[in-house]
């Protein structure tokens, strides 16, 4: 018997049964979709993630004040100041010694006010933080300028238009509020530059910051404690070591080190988790995919008990009659998985949004696209998955059913009511 | 080891067949030693009361059914000794089926319903297409090959399935009841077509049937009764029935 022959026939006996046949196929598209959504999203989280990460670079630790003791329940009240950078700075094996100011702030500019992120720090030490931040315009200002910020570059262009906001030599302000005070101070800077795009570093979203000199930020916010202090280590080798030598400075809650690698370290083993427990769901949908097809096979094949008999009496031999329940099956997965592959691609795209890593907040006349939302990631591997596991799970979804009614006695198919 | 010759055999040849069904902890025996034998071109009708053996005998006679004891033969071959696969080949090739509900597969049309039997033989569309064509040529509903069962009257069904028994052209056609489900003037028409396809060809026919309208149109006439055979005579066959 031809397969063009069989694949016909299978073909007409599903158009059939559209309504049963297109429901079936739901099921195992559902399957399908699931597996490529959760997997996809998954790995372009942990992407997203690591790019974040690897900006700044594994050989970079950062300090920070107050670590909870998770026996007594109590938060430590430090508090870093210029004396544990001199600190940090006599320890072996560091390359540099940053401190920093990170504040929420309203930033004034061309008639607007929008909230975003002051960020107080040497603007010569930027590049080596963030591993390839450029200037698209201008020039950084010296360490101790007071009047000269460079900001990111949604700051600047911030909507898709290309039209820009903030242009060298324009002069911006930020007022900050003081935490549980109605008081306020605000200051004015001069434009001296303009970063070039650069998306998010460690969850933070550079696009969107205002950088100013350390001084400048110290005078605008009048405090002497800084909000964390950033660590350059010679060699990454010596990483571990280094965070050790500082952990051992202080006592057990007094502050808290994290180094890029061990954040990567620790998001790859969430991610790893995430990626089994989506791979759990998706597989779980796939199971209850087969179980519809199962169901349908059952239903189809007893509606066409007296049809095999017919087959039989006309000479069909067992295989043949097999091969084409299971030809009804493979043409399912294979529907379901091409369906179920692009509506994954679609909601795929459409959730990655969800799943943004990014600081909330935004430069002046921020855009509608998120540089931190989350892009998929689709590999050759996760379409072969998504397309052919769903034929395979039909195929043997179905066989059960399908052998049994192969294997039908033609006299009793025959006389099937 | 069966040693009669396919030219000479028998169509159909059974040697002391039984067969019994377990209905629970009863066994029903539905044939008692029935052995017959009907020559090649015969056209023979089994008659009998409900329950008498006659759809078992046929399901025997088509290799659709094993007996519980004794032998069949058709065309010389022992059902006995052959595989579900050869049994399948043995109906597809020698054996040709009229069913009283017609058992035409409702979603193809007429033609492909007639292609069926060839289907299976992997043989090209074009070829089967013709040969397809002929058959309902020969039953005169060329006209409706395209057309699907539900679109069609009884009579052109049954006819659409003698076409497809005959498409093959087997050594044998059973006829389950064939006029059962039609009119009195169709079922004089399908009479009138199975003379002239056995006058024609000389395909040797068996049907069971309790309308002595049909068995009036054989040569031959098997009654059973009780699982057994109670007549067996030939008749002064009608050649053509007219209203």
């Amino acid at each position: 018997m031809k397969f063009l022959d069989i694949l016909e026939l299978s073909v007409g006996s599903l158009l059939d049964r559209k309504v049963l046949t297109a429901l079936t196929i739901v099921g195992v598209l559902i399957g399908s979709a699931m597996i490529l959504t959760l997997e996809a999203t998954s790995a372009g989280t942990t992407s997203g993630v690591e790019a974040q990460v690897e900006k700044v670079g594994a050989n970079t630790l950062i300090v920070r004040a107050g670590g909870a003791n998770f026996l007594s329940g109590s938060q430590s009240s430090y508090q870093l100041t210029s004396q544990d950078v001199t600190a940090l700075s006599h320890l072996s094996n560091i390359a540099n010694v940053i401190p920093y100011y990170s504040r929420q702030v309203d930033i004034s500019v061309g008639g607007q006010t929008v909230s975003g992120t002051m960020i107080g720090i040497d603007p010569q030490q930027l590049s080596k933080i963030y591993k390839g931040l450029t200037l698209a315009e201008g020039a950084f200002p010296t360490s101790y300028d007071p009047t000269a910020a460079v900001v990111g570059y949604d700051v600047a262009y911030p909507d898709s238009s290309g039209t820009q906001l903030v242009g060298l030599n324009q002069a911006v302000s930020m007022k900050i509020s003081s935490m549980g005070s109605k008081s306020s101070t605000t200051l004015s800077f001069l434009v001296t530059g303009i970063l070039t795009q650069y998306g998010s570093a460690l969850f933070n979203d550079i696009d969107s910051d205002v950088f100013v000199s350390f001084n400048a930020a110290q005078m605008l916010l009048g405090s002497p404690y800084f909000s964390a202090i950033y660590v350059i280590v010679d060699n990454v080798n010596d990483v571990s070591a280094v965070q050790t030598a500082i952990e051992s400075l202080y006592a057990s809650n007094e502050i808290t080190v994290m180094s890029a690698g061990s954040i990567a370290s620790s998001l790859s083993s969430v991610s790893s988790q995430l990626s089994t427990t989506f791979g759990d769901i998706g597989s779980v949908s796939l199971i209850v995919a087969a179980v519809i097809v199962t169901c349908t096979m059952y239903m189809t094949i007893e509606k066409r008990t007296r049809e095999i008999g017919v087959l039989k009496a006309l000479g069909f031999q067992r295989t043949q009659i097999l091969t084409m329940f299971l030809t009804e099956c493979a043409i399912i997965g294979v529907a379901g998985g091409i369906l179920g592959t692009l509506v994954g691609i679609i909601a795929s795209y459409s959730i990655g949004g969800l799943f943004s890593f990014g600081p909330g907040g935004g430069g002046p006349g921020r855009g509608t696209t998120s540089t931190s939302a989350t892009t998929p990631v689709f590999t050759a591997q996760l379409f072969a998955i998504a397309l052919l596991l769903p034929v395979i799970v039909s195929i043997g979804a179905g066989f059960y059913p399908a052998w049994k009614g192969a294997r039908m006695k033609p006299v009793d198919a025959l006389k099937y009511e | 080891m069966n040693t009669i010759s396919p030219h000479n055999a028998p169509a159909v040849q059974t040697i002391n067949v039984t067969k019994d069904y377990n209905v629970g902890n009863l066994n029903y025996p539905a044939l008692r030693g029935v052995s017959m034998k009907i020559e090649k071109g015969e056209l023979t009708s089994i008659i009998g009361p409900s329950g008498s053996g006659k759809s078992t005998l046929l399901n025997l006679i088509g290799a659709l059914d094993k007996p519980t004891s004794g032998r069949v033969l058709v065309d010389g071959f022992d059902l006995r000794k052959l595989s579900e696969q050869k049994l399948a080949l043995l109906r597809n090739r020698r054996i040709g089926f009229i069913f009283q509900s017609f058992n035409l597969i409702s979603r193809l049309s007429a033609i492909k319903n007639v292609e069926m039997p060839l289907v299976t033989r992997g043989i090209p569309k074009p070829v089967r297409r013709q040969l397809s064509m002929k058959a309902l040529k020969a039953v005169g509903l060329e006209k409706i090959a395209n057309k699907r069962p539900t679109q069609l009257s009884g009579g052109q069904q049954q006819r659409v399935a003698v076409a497809r028994a005959l498409v093959t052209k087997p050594a044998l056609v059973i006829g389950d009841e064939p006029t059962g489900n039609l009119d009195s003037k169709t079922t004089m028409d399908i009479l009138n077509l199975i003379v002239q396809m056995n006058r024609d060809s000389r395909t040797t026919f068996v049907l069971v049937t309790h309308n002595p309208e049909v068995a009036a149109v054989t040569q031959r006439v098997i009654r059973l009764r009780d699982g057994m055979i109670e007549k067996d005579e030939r008749t002064n066959r009608i050649d053509s029935f007219s209203s």
